[in-house]
């Protein structure tokens, strides 16, 4: 229990960093949702590692601490909206069982896009802006293969470091 | 890698492909609109002003919670100048001039969009 807790803290603090590195690193080209959605790593990787109410847990946590140490109160509901949609695509896609680690990441940050471009469309009641669709697809693409590249390489090195402690 | 591995491998990458080329055939579409007449300003979704787009104009709009963003028309097309907004997005959009294209400041909830002409509501007319 006393070392489950210890990872837990251990992989919500790699998802702040990433939080942090992301806040810093300007990466939205003039799109409105568009991110590049590090965290994710995290989250994904405690899922692999533990199960979903563990990356429940640590979505939740990552987001509503880093957004109010990096961002403010629209930007949490913004991050929440995104994390949600793209947190039940993720656990539907690993239900499936036709995707690997990658491929649910893919999901993941393709999801998150469109839960904030819906959000957007909410806030501003234009629907004219979902002329920013295509693009924010396509860079939830490169972001969640990415995302999942990295976490499939680590997951293996984790997993084998949960098994002997 | 077991054949299971890279079977899950494929899903993946074709998932990838097909959301790729399904926005690219989007964005294809997109781009192909012409140049649109009139920009419109929308706060809370409501057009609050309207402008011709070959008329060179600056305008600043306030919207109701303080947000100050000065627009620029200029040569058929118009680009967010300056923004009191915390994140500046809607500055770094650019230009924009074919019909349906759009900037957002979401902190602001304003859109400023692309427009045709007046009459352009109907593509014919059959009599």
């Amino acid at each position: 229990m006393k070392l489950k807790v210890s990872q837990m803290g251990l992989l919500l603090s790699v998802a702040l960093i990433l939080s942090y590195i992301e806040s810093v690193i300007p990466f939205n080209f003039g799109i409105p949702g568009m991110k590049l959605g590090l965290p994710n790593l995290a989250v994904v990787l405690t899922l692999y590692l533990f199960g979903w109410k563990e990356a429940l847990l640590i979505n939740l946590t990552r987001i509503l601490l880093s957004g109010f140490m990096f961002g403010n109160m629209a930007g949490i509901l913004f991050s929440l909206a995104g994390a949600a949609v793209s947190f039940l695509s993720m656990l539907a896609a690993r239900k499936t069982g036709i995707f690997d680690l990658c491929g649910v990441s893919i999901c993941g940050g393709v999801t998150h896009n469109i839960g904030q471009i819906l959000i957007a469309v909410y806030v501003v009641r234009t629907a004219g802006i979902m002329y920013y669709l295509p693009v924010l697809l396509i860079a939830g693409v490169i972001t969640g293969a990415l995302n999942g590249m990295i976490a499939m390489r680590t997951e293996p090195y984790l997993k084998k470091m949960q098994r002997r402690a | 890698m077991t054949e299971n591995d890279k079977r899950k491998w494929r899903a993946g990458f074709v998932l990838a492909l097909l959301i790729i080329t399904f926005s690219l055939i989007f964005m294809a579409v997109l781009y192909q609109r012409q140049d649109g007449q009139r920009v419109v300003i929308l706060i809370d979704g409501k057009a609050t002003a309207e402008y011709d787009l070959s008329v060179n104009r600056t305008v600043t709009i306030r919207t109701a919670d303080g947000g100050e963003n000065v627009l620029t028309i200029q040569d058929g097309s118009c680009y967010m100048k300056e923004a009191n907004c915390p994140d500046h997005i809607c500055v770094r959009e650019g230009h924009i001039h074919r019909k349906g294209q759009s900037i957002i400041c979401l902190p602001h909830h304003l859109v400023i969009q692309i427009e045709g002409g007046k009459e352009a509501e109907v593509d014919a007319v059959v009599r």
